[in-house]
């Protein structure tokens, strides 16, 4: 809310004789004077901005209706070859905000196309010149210029840039960081990951999930596998958890111990994931090292391992299961219960029993356990 | 000392006390104006590098609960729920909260969504009243959606039993009648994606008014700025507390208010914190200073961020009695949860919140209705005696009038450079007019409800009081419903 409160103070201050010896009326005057030509300004910028709006917007839809044509003429050219740029292409790339929209055109097709197609918008990127107005990006001091040119130059295969854009990887600044390390795994795959070996900043979990994305793009290679131990014991914690992800997606099978391991990390996020990781790439020993691990554990990440241990437990874990009915928790009860009925033909049986001993409680867990496996 | 001197002793205290007040709100609002452009510029830039759409698909997005409370609203109830359900984000469930409505609200959703009754083990982890049934669909096109039927106990209790039922890690509140942008939740989580070293308890979005916007099954199809004055006068208030003041205070990382109609938490925390209060009116500011309170007594780094493009619309209040509830129930809210919290103030061992926030809130927020309302009669009473120098009067006021308006046209000039919502000039024209009348006709209405507020606080009154809402669809006839809430939840 905008308060006035000054209305108030010009009204105590009507007599004016005490302040006026701090404020001269004629100081007012001109204070008053120069806000008025601000205000003044501020209009005229505004109306100013709202018609360099409106004519930069119909600037790009008339440039957009060309491109649109000419762009899909060049890209689904057979030969390979350039049909050939007309002069007035050459004339928009010459206008900066021309040359930034055709640039921000063809990344935007670039993202949507693969193949002969693909490589085309590339040929067009570099024939109209537009390679080194990304390469100058790269040098800005601006950060977010900076991440602008190592986007361009890796969504158009620009692969002799790779060593300037591995530099920045692991950049002060987030975002700059976040789009070398992208561009490094579009650029070259999974060998890409090897900035995790000196990487000396966080990997956000958006960043991990990005960066999971772009490698869904590339073939696995056998490095990975034998780089995730290493990369598990890194001391930043969100490589490790970063490593954790990819043995997961990735299904490495051979790694469970080492997975396993993690559940000793200092870090409860490290944690949290390894046991994700442990419930999809399971064997018969991953019960016995969640139940081992779990009376260490944080609340939050005990919650995660009965949620999950329903699927993968057997008859060995109700002793276990059945111990946790006595929780004071209810909540630990109540996932308690549901993983000791999914995981034992006994489980229903048993939390049958169980809700004789205090129905107002165990009845309540059972039967919500008995509707939801219904389900 | 004489009665004279003494009087003149006061006079001067009282005087220089209120140029003080002033002087430092004018240099907030300098500073807030200011501070938030490198906050808004870092944002609009990181933001054109994000595709919202990997969080949407992703397995590994986070799992997040909406939780919906309705009161009587089961006119538009199957349609708002229907909009929920569109949202577009892979990892949610959906819990309606039937908050004991008297009207056909639970009959609709049951019949709309084919609910059938489950047995449910309801852990009561915060207090709340007592869950009657929980519904779950036997479509599996609605498998999302959740409907609790509680025993009323006001928004605040309904909420507490969906954090109750919730098993997801984030929550996002909502009143269930908001238009929401079909990105709204992507960005809204990915704050909590983004944190590091410092935990993210909270999120907040930015609330637009949709009065005279074109909406079309529960989806908002074109902006306009609102037709009436009073829509119109709010809507400038909201671009100047969303735009400017909440840019300023994430950046200082002192928001104390993420809005109900809106907000996204962490569980975790939340529950810690024992969830909404039911004792106050102003629960949604109450719930985030006590989260803030939590983390600063426990020493763990934390942050409450916030998301400043348009993510969710609402119907702003169009007649001055509903507009005067609202304000009212702001005022009593904004005393409540700071006269819970006393101890934070000016206490170094809360940082920013207990030496800028809280003092900032009690002196220009809370305080701020009275101290105008003292001047007034104050004005009043010299014009009767004839004590007003009027030459000095008229330049003073023009000053603050000329000060005012400069930081709406700022507002407004932020509003073009960044979200450009009101495309039209003639939008933007009638958005610099309605600022101009502000001081006269509106912003006196305000500080009046603030009054109000304060006279009900004294007479204990903790009522939301009702009100009628004309409602969106634009093909229903209005519908006249009556909500627990008097208004949205806006900027204040």
């Amino acid at each position: 809310m905008l308060n006035h409160p000054l209305f108030p103070g010009c009204c105590l201050l009507q007599s004016g004789e005490s302040l006026l010896r701090f404020i001269r009326l004629r100081y007012l005057l001109i204070a008053v004077e120069f806000i008025s030509i601000c205000i003044a300004v501020m209009v005229i910028f505004i109306y100013s901005l709202l018609y360099f709006k409106k004519k930069t917007h119909l600037y790009k839809v008339r440039l957009s209706r060309h491109l649109e044509v000419w762009i899909s003429a060049m890209i689904f050219h057979e030969s390979g070859e350039s049909p050939g740029i007309s002069q007035k292409f050459h004339r928009i790339v010459r206008n900066p905000a021309g040359r930034q929209f055709v640039i921000d055109e063809l990344v935007a097709c670039k993202k949507n196309f693969t193949g002969l197609a693909a490589k085309n918008i590339v040929a067009l990127y570099e024939e109209l010149g537009l390679k080194p107005h990304s390469f100058k990006k790269l040098g800005s001091r601006q950060w977010h210029i900076k991440a602008k040119g190592i986007q361009e130059l890796y969504l158009m295969d620009q692969s002799d840039t790779l060593t300037r854009i591995y530099k920045n990887t692991n950049n002060k600044h987030e975002l700059v960081r976040m789009e070398a390390q992208i561009g490094v795994l579009h650029l070259t795959g999974f060998d890409g990951l090897r900035f995790l070996d000196v990487i000396s900043y966080p990997i956000t979990e958006w960043q991990q999930l990005k960066l999971l994305e772009q490698l869904k793009h590339s073939k696995l290679t056998d490095k990975v596998g034998a780089a995730i131990p290493r990369w598990l014991q890194s001391p930043n914690s969100t490589v490790a958890q970063f490593a954790l992800k990819l043995a997961d997606e990735y299904q490495q099978l051979g790694l469970h111990d080492a997975v396993a391991a993690c559940l000793q990390h200092p870090d409860e996020a490290v944690r949290r994931q390894a046991v994700r990781t442990l419930i999809r790439i399971g064997n018969e020993t991953t019960p016995h090292w969640l139940t081992a691990h779990f009376p260490e554990e944080t609340p939050g990440n005990k919650l995660l391992i009965l949620d999950n241990l329903g699927k993968i437990a057997s008859e060995e874990e109700v002793p276990f299961l059945t111990g946790l009915l006595d929780d004071e928790d209810n909540i630990i009860k109540l996932k308690a219960a549901r993983a000791l009925a999914v995981s034992s033909c006994f489980g229903l049986a048993i939390l049958a029993e169980k809700s004789k001993e205090q129905p107002s409680l165990y009845n309540d867990i059972y039967c919500h356990v008995k509707s939801e496996i219904a389900l | 000392m004489s009665l004279d001197s003494l009087l003149n002793f006061l006079y001067h205290v009282l005087t220089y006390s209120i140029f003080a007040y002033s002087a430092v709100l004018i240099c907030f609002y300098l500073f807030i104006g200011l501070y938030s452009i490198g906050e808004t510029r870092k944002y609009l830039h990181k933001n054109s590098f994000t595709d919202y759409r990997l969080l949407a698909a992703s397995p590994h997005a986070p799992s997040v609960s909406i939780l919906a409370p309705a009161y009587n609203e089961g006119k538009t109830i199957v349609e708002n729920v229907r909009s929920l359900l569109s949202i577009y984000y892979n990892n949610l469930e959906l819990i309606v909260i039937n908050d004991g409505s008297k009207d056909d609200s639970l009959q609709r959703l049951i019949d709309a969504y084919e609910l059938e009754g489950r047995d449910f083990f309801v852990n009561y982890q915060i207090p709340s009243k007592p869950v009657r049934k929980i519904y779950k669909s036997s479509n599996a096109m609605y498998s999302k959606l959740t409907v609790i039927d509680k025993v009323n106990g006001g928004k605040a209790d309904a909420l507490n039993a969906g954090i109750n039922i919730a098993s997801n890690n984030y929550l996002v509140c909502i009143d269930v009648d908001c238009i929401l942008e079909q990105d709204a939740l992507l960005k809204m989580i990915k704050p909590f994606l983004e944190q590091t070293d410092e935990k993210v308890i909270a999120s907040g979005g930015v609330i637009r008014i949709a009065n005279s916007c074109v909406i079309e099954n529960g989806r908002l199809v074109k902006v306009r700025l609102p037709e009436s004055y009073l829509p119109r006068i709010q809507s400038l208030e909201y671009i100047r507390a969303f735009i400017l003041g909440r840019m300023a205070w994430s950046r200082l990382n002192g928001l104390m208010l993420i809005s109900g109609a809106f907000g996204a938490f962490d569980r975790e925390i939340v529950i810690k914190c024992g969830g909404y209060n039911h004792n106050t009116v102003g629960e949604d500011m109450e719930l985030v200073v006590r989260m803030r309170r939590y983390m600063e007594e426990k020493r763990q780094k934390y942050r409450v961020t916030y998301v400043p493009d348009p993510l969710c619309w609402t119907e702003a209040p169009e007649s001055f009695t509903i507009l005067g509830r609202q304000r009212n129930r702001w005022t009593r809210g904004t005393f409540e949860t700071l006269k819970f919290h006393r101890k934070m103030f000016f206490n170094p061992r809360y940082h920013v919140l207990g030496m800028l926030s809280y003092p900032y809130w009690f002196f220009f927020e809370m305080c701020a209705p009275i101290v105008e309302f003292f001047g007034f009669i104050c004005f009043f009473l010299f014009v009767l005696l004839g004590l007003i120098d009027w030459e000095f009067f008229a330049v003073y006021l023009l000053f603050i009038i000329c000060f005012g308006y400069l930081y709406s046209a700022f507002a407004v000039l932020m509003e073009v450079i960044t979200y450009h919502q009101y495309k039209r000039r003639i939008d933007v024209f009638r958005l610099l007019l309605a600022a101009l009348t502000e001081p006269f006709y509106f912003h006196p209405f305000v500080v009046w409800s603030g009054i109000l507020g304060f006279r009900d606080l004294i007479k204990k009154k903790k009522s939301w009081g009702e009100m009628t809402r004309k409602g969106f669809a634009a093909a229903s006839p209005p519908s006249g419903r009556q909500t627990q809430r008097d208004a949205p939840d806006g900027p204040r």
